[in-house]
C-alpha cells in the first residue's frame, strides 16, 4: 500500500501543509475551500494547500483513508491531524491547530 | 450475473455459501442493493458478512473491499485466517481489499459533511464491468458522526445509489441494541432491501446463536427464525425448516436384528422411519440399537452410528461380546461409529456435529445413542426435531435410544416429544421377580404395523441377541429362572409324554409282533389240516372205488353161479 502519508511528510518539515479532500463541487466542497483559506490568514502561516477531489482520484482516497468529505488532513512537524466537516465552525479549528 | 447487473440487477442475487441460508434467503442476497446484518455484539454479523464476501471472490470474478470500522487491517486479517476459507491468497493476490476505517486519533468534527471519500473508494476500487462485493463491518460507528437522521439517510440513499450503479453487492453490519432502537439502526433496517438479523443468547451456561431474515423486498424468504453454529467453515445453519421434495414413503421393512423382534413388529421397522429405544440403564437398549446397524450392514447397506457414551473402540468390543460383530463392517467401510466426546457443547453443536456426520458418511441407517443428551429445553427439541427431519427427508432410517433417569422411575415415559416424533416406540424395562432382575421388551407404538402387544424377554447370550416368548402365570408374567422353570418343566413334561408314548408304542409292536407269529402258526396248522384232508379225500376216493369194484366183482360172480368162471371175454 502506498503511504502517502510519508509521501506528504517528505517536504520541507518546517513548512505546514494542508491536504483537503473535497467530493465534487458541491456546497460543502466549496464552503470547505474558502474556509480553509480563512483559516490560514486567521493562523497566519505560510502554508502548503493541495485540493483532491475524491471523485476524480478515488484511489488517493483509498490510501489517505478518507471516508468522509470534506476532510482535510494538517500536516506538521510530523504530526497529523484530521479535521473533517466544512470547517464552518472555524474558531474550533484555530483552537485546535494553535494549541 | 454479470449480465444482469445493471439494470436487471434487482431480480439478481448472489450465493452466501453459508449452508441452509442460502435456502431461506431462496439463493442469496440481492445485487445492486444493500443487505443490512444486524445483531448484537459477538452474534456473529461479520462472520456472515466475511464469509458472504469470500465466497463470492471463491467462486467468481470481481474485487471485494471490506472495510472495517471497529478493527485494524491485522485483525480482520486474523479473523479470516481463522477460518478454513483461504482467504490469504485473495489478500495476497489484491482481490479482496481491506481497509481500516476505524475512526482516526485526533479528530476534529466541524461543519457538515458527507460519506462521498467512502464511496468514492468503493467505486475507485471496484474494477469497470466486474462484479464487486463491498462489506461496511460496524458502519453504525461511521454513521453516528452524521449526527442528523436526515443525514444518515441522504447517505444511505447515496450508498444505495453506488451500489445499483456498479451493481455490487453491499453488505452493511450494524450492532443492533433492542433496548434503545431508532436512530441509525431503525433508519438503516427501513432503507435497506435485506435485512438479516443474528441472535445470540445465553442459556444453561451455553450460547445459542440464530439467524432470521427480518425482510427481502422483492424475495420469497424463510420466515422461520434458524439457529446456527460457527465451525472452522464459517456460520451453519441448519436450514432444514422447509424442503419440498422428501423421501418417498417405503414400504421395506428391515429387521431390527433380532428375528423374535422382527416378528413382534410384523417384519420389522419401515425404511425411512425413526424409532424410539427406552429404557433404564443397562436394558441392552445400546446393544439392541447396534444388533439394528450390524443387520443393515449385512444387507450390504451403509450405516452410522453416533455414540455419546462410550468410545468405537469400546463399543466394538462390547457388542462382540453378544454376538455382534462391527469390526468386519467398520473395516469394509460401510460403519462409521462417531464417538461424541465434547460433553460440555451446546445441543446446537451436538446437532450440527451429527449433521455433518451424516452428510460425510451418507449412511442410509443412523443410530444416535443416546438421543437424551438432548434435554427438554426448546433448543433441544427444535435440535431432535431438526435430526429427525433431516433422516427423513434423506429416507434415512434412525434409531435413537433414550435414557430414563432412575428418578423418572421405569415407567414408560421418555422425552414425550421424542417419543411423540418417532414412528415407532420400543419399551426396555427391568423385571424384578424371583430375585432376578430381566430385561421385559415391549413395543408400546408402530406407525402402520399391527404390532405384538406381548411382553417379550430379551436375552443376551454369547449368539447374540433373541427374545424369549414370556409365560404368564396367575395374571403375572414369568422371567428369568423362574420362566426357565416353567420351560424346564412343560420340557420334562413332554419328555414323560414321549417317552410313555414310546413304551406304548413298543408293547403294541411287541404284541402285534406275536400275533403275527401266532397267525404265522396257525396258518401253517390250517396247511397241515388242508394236506390231511386232501390226502383223506383222495384215500376215500380210492376206497370207494375199491369198494365198487369189489361190489360189482361181487354181484357178477352171484349172476354166474355158485363159482363163476372165468369171464368170457377174459378169454382162455
Amino acid at each position: 500500500m502506498v503511504d502517502l502519508a510519508k509521501e506528504a511528510l517528505n517536504g520541507d518539515e518546517a513548512q505546514p501543509a494542508f491536504e483537503l479532500y473535497v467530493a465534487g463541487d458541491n456546497l460543502n466542497s466549496r464552503r470547505a475551500v474558502a474556509n480553509l483559506d480563512e483559516l490560514i490568514q486567521r493562523l497566519g502561516i505560510n502554508a502548503k494547500v493541495t485540493i483532491v477531489d475524491v471523485l476524480k482520484e478515488p484511489r488517493i482516497a483509498f490510501t489517505r483513508r478518507i471516508f468522509v468529505t470534506p476532510s482535510l488532513i494538517h500536516v506538521m512537524g510530523g504530526r497529523q491531524s484530521l479535521i473533517i466537516g466544512d470547517l464552518s465552525d472555524l474558531e474550533s479549528v484555530v483552537q485546535k491547530l494553535k494549541g | 450475473m454479470v449480465e444482469t447487473r445493471r439494470g436487471a440487477a434487482a431480480a439478481a442475487k448472489i450465493a452466501t455459501g453459508i449452508s441452509g441460508f442460502d435456502s431461506m434467503a431462496s439463493g442469496g442476497l440481492p445485487i445492486g442493493r444493500i443487505t443490512v446484518a444486524v445483531g448484537a455484539a459477538g452474534a456473529g454479523k461479520t462472520v456472515f458478512a466475511m464469509q458472504t464476501l469470500i465466497h463470492r471472490l471463491s467462486t467468481g470474478p470481481g474485487v471485494g473491499i471490506l472495510v472495517s470500522f471497529e478493527q485494524s487491517v491485522d485483525g480482520i486479517a486474523a479473523d479470516l485466517a481463522s477460518f478454513a476459507w483461504n482467504a490469504k491468497h485473495l489478500l495476497e493476490s489484491g482481490r479482496l481489499i481491506v481497509v481500516d476505517g476505524r475512526p482516526q486519533m485526533d479528530t476534529l468534527i466541524s461543519g457538515t459533511f458527507d460519506l462521498a471519500g467512502l464511496f468514492a473508494m468503493v467505486e475507485g476500487a471496484a474494477l469497470p464491468e466486474m462484479p464487486c462485493c463491498v462489506v461496511f463491518d460496524g458502519i453504525d460507528a461511521l454513521m453516528g458522526l452524521l449526527g442528523s437522521p436526515a443525514a444518515q439517510r441522504a447517505e444511505l440513499l447515496r450508498l444505495q445509489d453506488h451500489v445499483q450503479r456498479l451493481g455490487a453487492t453491499a453488505i452493511l453490519t450494524i450492532k443492533g441494541n433492542p433496548e434503545t432502537g431508532g436512530g441509525f439502526e431503525e433508519i438503516s433496517l427501513y432503507m435497506a432491501d435485506c435485512v438479516v438479523e443474528l441472535m445470540r443468547d445465553g442459556r444453561d451456561g451455553m450460547s445459542h446463536r440464530s439467524i432470521s431474515i427480518q425482510k427481502y423486498r422483492g424475495s420469497g424468504h424463510s420466515l422461520s427464525r434458524l439457529p446456527f453454529i460457527v465451525t472452522e467453515q464459517g456460520i451453519d445453519v441448519e436450514g432444514i425448516d422447509s424442503d419440498p421434495h422428501p423421501a418417498p414413503v417405503s414400504g421395506d421393512r428391515l429387521s431390527m436384528g433380532v428375528p423374535q423382534l422382527d416378528v413382534m413388529l410384523v417384519g420389522g421397522i419401515y425404511r425411512g422411519t425413526s424409532t424410539l429405544l427406552s429404557g433404564s440403564p443397562g436394558t441392552a437398549k445400546t446393544t439392541l440399537g447396534l444388533a439394528f446397524l450390524d443387520a443393515m450392514c449385512r444387507r450390504g447397506e451403509r450405516a452410522l452410528g453416533i455414540c455419546f457414551d462410550e468410545g468405537p473402540e469400546e463399543i466394538i468390543r462390547n457388542v462382540a461380546s453378544v454376538g455382534v460383530d462391527l469390526k468386519a463392517h467398520v473395516d469394509s467401510g460401510l460403519l462409521n461409529l462417531h464417538g461424541i466426546v465434547n460433553q460440555s457443547a451446546g445441543t446446537d453443536e451436538f446437532a450440527h456435529e451429527i449433521g455433518v456426520a451424516i452428510r460425510r458418511h451418507r449412511p442410509r441407517h443412523v443410530l444416535i445413542d443416546p438421543i437424551s443428551v438432548f434435554t427438554e429445553d426448546s433448543s433441544s427439541q427444535s435440535a431432535v426435531r431438526r435430526i429427525i427431519q433431516l433422516c427423513k427427508r434423506e429416507g434415512i432410517t434412525v434409531v435413537l435410544t433414550s435414557l430414563l433417569d432412575r428418578k423418572a422411575g421405569e415407567a414408560e415415559s421418555s422425552r414425550s416429544y421424542v417419543s411423540t416424533m418417532c414412528d415407532t416406540w420400543i419399551h426396555l424395562s427391568y423385571v424384578i421377580n424371583g430375585g432376578e432382575r430381566n430385561r421385559a421388551l415391549t413395543i408400546v407404538k408402530s406407525r402402520g404395523t399391527a404390532h405384538s402387544n406381548q411382553v417379550g424377554e430379551l436375552l443376551l447370550s454369547d449368539d447374540g441377541l433373541s427374545i424369549a416368548e414370556t409365560y404368564t402365570e396367575d395374571g403375572s408374567v414369568l422371567m428369568g429362572s423362574l420362566r426357565f422353570q416353567k420351560e424346564r418343566a412343560s420340557q420334562e413334561a413332554i419328555r414323560a409324554a414321549e417317552d410313555e408314548a414310546a413304551r406304548l408304542f413298543r408293547e403294541a409292536e411287541r404284541s402285534a409282533e406275536e400275533l403275527a407269529g401266532r397267525i404265522a402258526a396257525l396258518t401253517s396248522e390250517l396247511e397241515d389240516k388242508r394236506g390231511q384232508m386232501e390226502r383223506l379225500s383222495q384215500k376215500s376216493v380210492a376206497i370207494v372205488m375199491a369198494e365198487a369194484e369189489r361190489r360189482a366183482e361181487m354181484s357178477r360172480i352171484r349172476s354166474h353161479g355158485e363159482v363163476s368162471p372165468p369171464r368170457a371175454e377174459e378169454g382162455p
